[in-house]
């Protein structure tokens, strides 16, 4: 619960309503001191609004909200101290490891108990050197402790998971509870939350004892009988106000001053029943129905609460008093139109007045003359000759709709830093590792040449005994099979993963492979549907791709797919040279027959293509198949950037292409979304094969869609090293250059076209008009310096470096052009620095 | 004078120089320029021009200085 109201942004909603109250209710307090709202109903309204509104901006945010970011360092990094400050560590120290075993083992505690029961079936775990455990499908590091450990056997492992000491999961949890190491843990925010409480209790408890004692002031109250002459006024003004249930009337010796109670009962004092004037009993009377009708007891019940409840707003009760006394001023109003006779009222008003020698304290009840100080003021007003006109209705809705909508226009506090994701040790301990992401991915090593044709010659695999519910399943050491994610671990400095998601119409085809050494996994995912594979070693498939013949020693490979309805499944480890297989649906053993045999290789061949695993192999064999057009026909399948590059170096290093084959190529490369892939599967190409120029035209328009300017620079580059405007590549070479928008990476590769020994006066003219699109002048400046290498061989590179010089905004750089110019001319030691 | 700047490269420096805005910069690279200055009526004239657009007094002191 606690968590729940500190997640949610206490203290900022705390400063939203703060705010939000004080302008709302400070508002109108101002707007009524200067007299802007002239009308006891205007005024009223107001009130009542103002104390709605500030109510409303405790809710949730709203669009209409404006987001305000508190930015200042001391206000955020106070509401950061009230966040991680913790006040009574000061006075509780805990030890470091007893702080680390409350949090940290607690977590391992939980997490363990599905850990070992998954290796009860006889899987020697994971078995790296850094122990790792996978939660919510990542790989996260164990705390301290736990390095350097051995990895406990299965039957101790739950029992190891705890803290030394702590042997069951009754004592450990009795431990925990009983520790003070949570009371250490409390921010300054539950405390200030819990003294909030707290004192919001005290007051509300002091609230009920008021009522209490109000309770016993009254005394033993009366009901007046109902031929008594003030009951049949009170009927009398019920009749005239249209009012239906006629309240009760008492009567009490305890009271000076007549008072309208919650449950619809006026008890008057004693001396209001001894002979009264006529009118006088009208008006009293009459002005106490007022109060009945408005609700005006409940009006103030709500506002006490509302009062002690919210006691650091101190305006509440200033909205408070405003409002017990506009109700009194209207019930008199009320009372002066229904006994028609003001004077009447006000005289009433002045008797009971004069019976108060002491203050009465009603905590629920309106007296008629509660407040003495307004006494004045009340009197003049029902005497006063020319009265204000009343607020229509539709002014005091429109008021009110107007504040209440202005309530939800309050914005909405934010904290720069601070409440957005509180870091506490726990989250230390459980630091998630983030799987590197290098791009070169290792090509996995198989057996070729005369062991490939071994292989394939290699006898059928052998199944699992019929007993093999109770063989030993592998689980891959680097690939883990975690909910319906296999991932290999990804902490070893040579794991490299890719990933890649296809959208067709509303579903979404994510794929994720990753790399190990020799190890591997591939995660297919879309719908409800799944295929998951995890090898550990290296692995090879017959010529037909049905069946896997070759497994390292001590190898493993799993397959697994998933389509909603069923699942099913093969496992292949190796026993003494021996490849061992296990086929199983729905967790059940199952004869590998044609139907199985047909759902190995469609997965195997989709997991062949999806991983580029042994393309080499592959396209060899394709090769001699069908020649380049099988192979071509092959990558028609494949969707992944990675595997359909991994094809084309294959294909491309393997034979050569016809001049339709090579367009086919680079129209399957033209449909890569990876920048990399593109610009390496088109370098490969452009270097490796002889490439007609209209094919050529093609790959300058594949590149017109690669984003990375890093990328279209390393595509560029060979191009620019032997750069002629007599190449026919030059005009495309020039527009892709121009479409650069890093300054830097135009620069580079402008500086490998200078490089050139070969550069006529026409090109480097053509590579001047690129370089000016340099925005940069410290880039531009190196760039220029470039070209004034041309100085003394090229006639237009004195007018380019003039020209650039005069382009550049900066000084410093102009000088420093200049300079450069002036040690290149003298060629003085000066120069060496340039 | 092997270390001297040809005439029309000296000329297109100075030019260059006398465009700047800042009169720091602009001092500087003069008296970069300086060191290699072909010893001519014509280019020394250019150079005291050039000191003569220095709004700044500090800055063509400066210059003013090393052609002295």
């Amino acid at each position: 619960m606690i968590d729940f109201i500190l997640d949610t942004p206490l203290i900022a909603g705390l400063f939203r309503f703060l705010i939000g109250s004080t302008i709302f209710l400070g508002g109108v307090y101002l707007l009524e001191r200067a007299s802007i709202l002239k009308t006891v109903e205007t005024r009223e309204t107001c009130w009542r609004a103002a104390v709605l509104a500030s109510l409303l901006t405790l809710t949730p945010t709203t669009v209409l909200a404006p987001l305000w970011t508190i930015t200042n360092p001391d206000v955020t990094g106070f509401i950061q101290s009230l966040e991680q400050d913790r006040p009574l560590g000061r006075f509780m120290p805990v030890s470091e490891q007893q702080r680390t075993w409350t949090t940290a083992a607690y977590e391992t505690a939980t997490q363990s108990i599905s850990d070992p029961l998954e290796n009860t079936e006889g899987t020697p775990g994971p078995t790296s050197e850094e122990p790792t455990i996978q939660n919510r499908g990542t790989t996260a590091t164990l705390p301290a402790e736990y390095k350097g450990a051995q990895r406990p056997s299965q039957e101790t492992q739950l029992m190891t998971a705890y803290p030394p000491g702590l042997k069951t999961s009754s004592e450990f949890s009795t431990s925990v509870l009983f520790s003070h190491g949570w009371v250490h843990d409390i921010s300054s925010a539950v405390l200030i939350t819990a003294a909030w409480c707290l004192i919001g209790a005290a007051s509300l408890l002091l609230l009920a004892f008021g009522y209490r004692r109000a309770i016993r002031s009254l005394g033993t109250r009366t009901n007046i009988e109902t031929n008594h002459q003030a009951y049949q006024t009170l009927t009398a003004i019920c009749q005239k106000g249209r009012i239906r249930s006629i309240p009760n009337l008492s009567t009490s010796d305890r009271i000076k001053s007549p008072v309208c109670l919650p449950a619809r009962e006026i008890c008057l004092p004693e001396w209001a029943l001894n002979p009264l004037p006529e009118r006088e009993m009208q008006s009293l009377l009459a002005h106490e129905v007022a109060h009945m009708i408005r609700r005006d007891p409940v009006m103030l019940i709500c506002m006490q609460f509302l009062s002690s409840l919210c006691f650091f707003q101190p305006l509440f009760k200033v909205a408070q008093q405003r409002l017990v006394d506009l109700a009194e001023l209207s019930a008199d109003a009320w009372a002066a139109k229904h006994v028609s006779d003001a004077h009447a009222v006000a005289s009433a008003l002045y008797t009971c007045a004069s019976k108060i020698t002491k203050h009465d304290n009603q905590q629920w009840g309106l007296a008629m003359s509660g407040h003495k100080s307004i006494l004045k003021y009340r009197i003049e007003s029902l005497l006063a000759k020319n009265k204000t006109r009343p607020a229509s209705k539709i002014t005091r809705t429109g008021i009110a709709t107007g504040v209440v909508v202005a309530a939800f226009a309050v914005p909405n506090i934010q904290f720069a830093n601070a409440l957005s994701a509180p870091f506490t040790d726990k989250d230390k301990e459980w630091e998630v590792v983030v799987a590197p992401t290098p791009p070169e991915v290792v090509t996995p090593v198989a057996p070729t040449g005369a062991a490939l044709e071994a292989i394939v010659e290699a006898p059928m695999v052998p199944e699992f005994p019929a007993v093999s519910t109770s063989s030993p399943r592998f689980v891959v050491s680097n690939a883990v099979v975690s909910g319906n994610k296999i991932s290999v671990s990804a902490s070893e400095s040579n794991a490299s993963s890719y990933a890649y998601a296809i959208s067709e119409g509303d579903e979404t085809i994510e794929t994720n492979i990753t790399f190990n050494g020799n190890n591997g996994a591939l995660n297919w995912v879309t719908g409800n549907e799944s295929k998951k594979a995890a090898w550990k070693g290296s692995w090879s498939l017959n010529a037909d791709e049905t069946m896997i013949v070759f497994l390292e020693e001590g190898g493993a490979f799993g397959l697994e797919t998933e389509d909603g309805d069923s699942k099913q499944e093969i496992e292949f480890i190796t026993n003494n040279g021996t490849i061992i297989k296990e086929f199983r649906i729905d967790g059940k053993p199952h004869g590998f027959d044609a139907k199985a045999q047909e759902w190995f290789h469609s997965n195997i061949v989709f997991i062949l293509r999806e991983t580029g695993y042994n393309a080499k192999e592959r396209v060899s064999r394709f090769l001699k198949k069908g020649g380049a057009d099988a192979v071509l026909h092959e990558m028609e399948f494949i969707e992944g950037g990675w595997a359909i590059k991994t094809y084309a170096e294959a294909l491309t290093a393997q034979t050569s292409l016809s001049n339709k084959q090579v367009d086919r190529l680079i129209d399957k490369l033209s449909t890569l979304d990876s920048d990399y892939e593109m610009r390496t599967a088109f370098t490969n190409l452009l270097t490796k094969a002889d490439i007609p120029a209209k094919s050529r035209q093609k790959v300058w328009k594949a590149a017109e869609n690669i984003d990375s300017d890093y990328e279209l620079r390393m595509l560029l580059t060979p191009f620019a090293q032997s750069f002629d405007m007599q190449n026919k590549d030059a005009q495309n070479f020039l527009s892709l250059a121009q479409s650069i928008d890093s300054d830097y990476e135009l620069r580079q590769l402008l500086e490998e076209g200078l490089a050139s020994a070969e550069l006529s006066d026409r090109s480097l003219t053509e590579l001047a008009k690129v370089a000016s699109e340099i925005e940069s002048d410290y880039e531009y400046r190196k760039l220029l310096q470039a070209f004034a290498t041309k100085l003394t061989s090229h006639k237009s590179a004195m007018q380019i470096v003039l020209a650039g010089i005069d382009d550049m905004d900066s000084d410093f750089e102009r000088r420093q052009l200049i300079e450069a110019l002036e040690c290149r001319t003298r060629w003085t030691l000066k120069c060496i620095r340039h | 004078m092997p270390n001297t700047l040809d005439t029309e490269m000296y000329t297109a420096l100075i030019s260059a120089a006398t465009k700047m805005d800042s009169d720091f910069e602009m001092v500087s690279t003069l008296l970069a320029i300086y060191d290699s200055m072909p010893q001519d009526d014509t280019s020394k004239n250019l150079m005291k021009d050039a000191a003569d657009s220095i709004s700044s007094d500090f800055e063509r002191q400066k210059l003013l200085r090393k052609l002295q």
